[in-house]
C-alpha cells in the first residue's frame, strides 16, 4: 500500500490513475500540470518515489528512471517497479537486443505499470520502412505490442532532428499504435539538437546527458524544452561521481555519498521529469531509490557542486567547444583528444601517431609562432599551455 | 636471382601486411587496404578510447566499459565493382576472459555459430567472433556481400595472434552434461547481485526426475511431465578471491531472498550456509560456496536435489581448477585440512585456497 503527502494510504495505481486524472483535467481546462508533488512509497515501504509528469506526453514517471544496459537478471526490473520505478529506458543495440528481452521479461505482467523506451538508430536519412521494421524487432524481443516512447538513438545535427523521413515514421509508428510518443537521445552537438527538436513541435521528449559537471552548458536548454512542453530525461546522471572517484580526491570528506548526490542534483531540477541509471543490481536500485525519495539540504548540494567543480577544473571534456574557434585552424580538440590518449590513458605511441597524422599546419606547431591564443574553453582548460605541451611531447 | 634493395622493402612490407598481430595496435586487427580481393579500406581508421566510445555506440558503451573496453578501431571496407560498405569493428577488450564476457553479452539467443576465432556465430546483417583479447563484429548493410563480409572477417581472424582457445576460467565448470556454447562470463552483478564478480555459467542437461523421485511439489510435478533429458540447468560459479574473505557472502545472498519475500530453506548436505531458494525467474536454486568460489545452481523445472547435486560438482570442479600447490604446501597443509574439510579430502587433496569451503569447520580454514 502506497501513501500521498498528506499520509493518505493509495495503492500505486490508484495513485497514477488519480495524477493522470489530474493532469487530463488540467489540459482539458486549460490550466498547465507540469509536475504532481505528491509521492508513494514502494509495498516494502523502503522507498518513497516522486513522479513528475514528461512534458505534453502527460506520462507520470518516477524521478528515477532505469537504465537497462547491462541489467543480466529481469527480477531486478522488478525490484525497481516495487520501489517506485516506472521508467525503463533501452535500446535495439543494448547487448545485442538482449536487454530488450530481459526487460520484456521483467515487465511481464506488469506491462501496464510500466513506461517503456526505446530507441532506433538512423542518420536521418534511413528509409521510414527501414525504422518501422526495427521499431518491429523491438517490439518482438520486449515481447510487447507497443512502447510509450521511441527516440532518435544518438542525434548528432539538426538536420537530423528536422528529416521529413523520420518524421513519417514516427507518424506511421504511432498511428498502428507501435509508439505512443516519440524522442531522441543526443549526446553531441546536445545544445543545437534540442533545440532544432523544440523547434520543430515534433518531439515530445528528449533524452540529453545531464549532471552537475555539464550542468552550466546544459541547464539553459533543458528549460527552454520544458517550457516548450517537450519531457527532458537525463542521462549519465552518475558522471560526476565516476569521474571524481577515477580523477583525485575531490570527494574526500563530502558528507553523502557521491553516486546519490549526483542523483540528487539532478532530481532537485524541476526542469527535469526523470534521471535514468543503469542499475544492474538490487542494490544498486535500492541504494538510487533511497537517492531519488531523500531531500538533501541546499547546503549538502552546495557541497556536492564545490566538490564537482574541483573534479572538473582544467579538465578537458572532449566537449568539442574550442573546435573551430583558432584563427589559425589548429585542429584543438583533436590535439586535445591526443593529450589524453597519452596523459589519461598512458598510451604514447598511439597519441603520438594520431598527434602526427595531422596535417602541420593544423597542429600545434603553429602555436610556437602565435603566442595569441583565443580559443577559450569553458571548462577552463589553459589551451596555449596544453597545445604547446603536446607538441613539444608528441611532435 | 637478385632482388633489388626496394623490391626486398616491398616483399617485407607485404610479409607484414599477412603476419598475425599479437600485442600490436588495435588498428592492425583491420585487413589492410586491397588485402582482401576485391574489396578497399575507406578513407582513414576510426579509433575510440573508453570516453569517446559513447560517440560511436551511444549509451552501449558502458556495457563494453564494464567489461574492461581498452579501445577500438573501426574499419570501413567498400567493395571495389559495386556500392555500400562492410564495417570491421575490433574491441580491444583487454583479456581473453572479458572478451569472451563482451561476446556472450550481446550474442542473440539460437544464433548460428560461425567457425570464426574461437566462437563466431553469424545474424542478420552481422558476422562477430571473438578471439585472444579480442571482440570483432563485421557489420554489413542489408543486400550486401556476405561473402566479402565472411572473407573479411576471417582475415580479421587470421591476424590475431592468440590461440582460439575458451579461456582457462571456463575449466571451473564441470564438463559433465555441460551444453556446448551456453557457456559465459559476467563480470559484475551476476543474477542481479552486486556481491557476484566473475562469474563463469554454462547451462546442463539434467535427467528428468522419475515418477519415484517426484516430491508432490509444483516443480516436481513440472519436471516429472518433462520428458527424459529436456530439463536444463545453469550453474555459475562466482571467483571471490579478488574481495577477500568471502565468509559473508552467503548469508548476505540469504538475507536478499528472505527480505524479497522468497522461501529460503538450509541445506545441510553441502557447505556451511549453503541454501535453496524457489526464485521467480530462474527456478530451484540453490546457493553454496567453495572456498572463495560461490556456487549457485538453477533449474525451472529439477527438483532440489538434483539441483544441489550440480551446486556441488560445480563446487568440486571451481576447487579442482585452481593450480595444484607446490608439494611443501600441499603437505603442510593436508593435515589439518583433510580433518576440516571432507570436500577437498573426498578431491584427494588439501584445500589449495587457504580459504574455507565452510563444510564442517568454517573457522579452520
Amino acid at each position: 500500500m502506497d501513501r500521498s503527502d498528506d499520509g493518505k494510504e493509495l495503492s500505486r495505481r490508484d495513485f497514477l490513475l488519480r495524477a493522470a486524472a489530474a493532469a487530463a483535467l488540467g489540459a482539458a481546462s486549460g490550466v498547465k500540470i507540469s509536475e504532481v508533488s505528491a509521492a508513494v512509497a514502494s509495498p516494502s515501504q523502503s522507498a518513497w518515489m516522486k513522479f513528475r509528469v514528461l512534458g505534453r506526453t502527460k506520462l507520470q514517471v518516477s524521478v528515477l528512471g532505469m537504465g537497462t544496459i547491462k541489467v543480466e537478471n529481469p527480477a531486478v526490473l522488478r525490484a525497481a517497479l516495487d520501489k517506485g520505478i516506472n521508467f525503463f529506458d533501452t535500446a535495439e543495440c543494448y547487448q545485442g537486443g538482449n536487454s530488450e528481452v530481459k526487460v520484456g521479461k521483467g515487465l511481464e505482467g506488469r506491462r501496464d505499470e510500466a513506461i517503456v523506451a526505446t530507441k532506433w538508430h538512423t542518420d536521418g536519412s534511413t528509409p521510414a520502412k527501414e525504422l518501422l521494421d526495427s521499431l518491429d524487432q523491438s517490439l518482438k524481443r520486449l515481447n510487447m505490442d507497443h512502447v510509450d516512447l521511441v527516440q532518435i538513438h544518438g542525434a548528432e545535427s539538426a538536420r537530423q532532428v528536422e528529416s521529413d523521413e523520420l518524421w513519417e515514421a514516427f507518424t506511421q509508428a504511432k498511428k498502428a499504435g507501435k509508439a505512443r510518443f516519440n524522442g531522441l537521445s543526443t549526446h553531441g552537438n546536445q545544445v543545437e539538437v534540442i533545440r532544432a527538436a523544440i523547434k520543430t513541435g515534433r518531439y515530445d521528449a528528449v533524452l540529453p546527458a545531464y549532471n552537475a559537471l555539464i550542468g552550466e552548458r546544459v541547464g539553459g536548454v533543458i528549460a527552454e524544452a520544458k517550457k516548450a512542453d517537450v519531457g527532458v530525461i537525463a542521462m549519465k546522471v552518475l558522471q560526476p561521481a565516476h569521474e571524481g572517484r577515477s580523477t583525485n580526491d575531490a570527494f574526500k570528506g563530502l558528507e553523502g555519498n557521491p553516486f546519490q548526490r549526483s542523483i540528487q542534483w539532478v532530481v532537485r531540477d524541476t526542469n527535469v521529469a526523470t534521471g535514468i541509471v543503469d542499475m544492474p543490481t538490487f542494490d544498486e536500485v535500492a541504494e538510487n531509490c533511497a537517492a531519488a525519495a531523500a531531500s538533501p539540504s541546499r547546503a549538502d548540494l552546495d557541497e556536492f557542486e564545490r566538490a564537482v567543480a574541483l573534479v572538473s577544473a582544467g579538465s578537458c571534456h572532449l566537449c568539442g567547444a574550442c573546435t573551430g574557434q583558432c584563427p589559425q585552424r589548429v585542429r584543438v580538440a583533436d590535439i586535445m583528444r591526443c593529450r589524453l590518449y597519452c596523459h589519461g590513458y598512458g598510451d604514447r605511441q598511439r597519441a603520438s601517431e594520431l598527434y602526427r597524422a595531422l596535417p602541420a599546419s593544423a597542429s600545434a606547431a603553429a602555436c610556437l609562432s602565435c603566442r595569441q591564443c583565443r580559443v577559450v574553453c569553458p571548462w577552463g582548460v589553459p589551451v596555449q599551455g596544453r597545445l604547446e605541451e603536446v607538441h613539444g611531447v608528441l611532435a | 636471382m637478385v632482388f633489388s634493395r626496394s623490391a626486398i622493402a616491398f616483399l617485407i612490407l607485404i610479409a607484414a601486411a599477412a603476419l598475425p598481430v599479437s600485442a600490436a595496435a588495435t588498428s592492425e586487427v583491420l585487413p589492410p587496404a586491397a588485402s582482401v580481393k576485391g574489396w578497399q579500406l575507406r578513407e582513414h581508421v576510426r579509433t575510440y578510447a573508453p570516453d569517446d566510445l559513447y560517440e560511436y555506440i551511444d549509451g552501449n558503451a558502458d556495457l563494453f566499459r564494464s567489461y574492461g573496453f581498452a579501445d577500438l578501431a573501426v574499419g570501413d571496407y567498400a567493395p571495389a565493382e559495386a556500392k555500400g560498405w562492410v564495417s570491421v569493428d575490433v574491441y580491444n577488450m583487454g583479456t581473453p576472459l572479458q572478451a569472451f564476457g563482451i561476446f556472450g553479452a550481446e550474442k542473440p539467443p539460437d544464433v548460428k555459430p560461425a567457425p570464426l576465432g574461437a566462437q563466431g556465430y553469424e545474424s542478420n546483417g552481422l558476422i562477430a567472433f571473438w578471439k585472444g583479447a579480442y571482440y570483432v563484429k563485421v557489420s554489413l548493410a542489408e543486400g550486401e556481400d556476405k561473402q566479402g563480409a565472411r572473407r573479411l572477417a576471417q582475415a580479421a581472424a587470421g591476424r590475431i595472434a592468440a590461440e582460439e582457445a575458451m579461456p582457462a576460467e571456463l575449466r571451473r565448470l564441470p564438463s559433465e552434461g555441460r551444453i556446448a556454447g551456453s557457456e559465459r562470463y559476467v563480470k559484475r552483478g551476476a543474477l542481479g547481485q552486486a556481491l557476484l564478480i566473475n562469474t563463469v555459467s554454462a547451462q546442463y542437461r539434467i535427467a528428468a526426475a522419475s515418477p519415484q523421485q517426484g516430491d508432490g511439489s509444483a516443480s516436481s510435478r513440472a519436471a516429472l511431465a518433462a520428458p527424459l533429458g529436456d530439463s536444463v540447468a545453469t550453474l555459475y560459479i562466482s571467483d571471490l578471491r579478488a574481495r577477500g574473505p568471502s565468509l559473508a557472502t552467503l548469508p548476505k545472498l540469504r538475507k536478499y531472498y528472505v527480505e524479497a519475500g522468497m522461501s529460503v530453506a538450509r541445506l545441510p548436505r553441502l557447505a556451511k550456509g549453503t541454501f535453496a531458494v524457489r526464485d521467480e525467474f530462474y527456478g530451484e536454486m540453490v546457493v553454496t560456496r567453495a572456498g572463495k568460489f560461490v556456487v549457485i545452481a538453477a533449474a525451472a523445472e529439477a527438483r532440489r536435489e538434483q539441483v544441489a547435486d550440480l551446486a556441488g560438482a560445480g563446487a568440486a570442479a571451481a576447487i579442482a581448477a585452481l593450480p595444484t600447490p607446490t608439494a611443501g604446501t600441499r603437505a603442510s597443509q593436508s593435515n589439518s585440512a583433510a580433518a576440516a574439510c571432507p570436500a577437498a579430502t573426498a578431491q584427494g587433496m588439501a584445500c589449495p585456497v587457504g580459504g574455507s569451503c565452510g563444510t564442517s569447520a568454517p573457522a579452520a580454514h
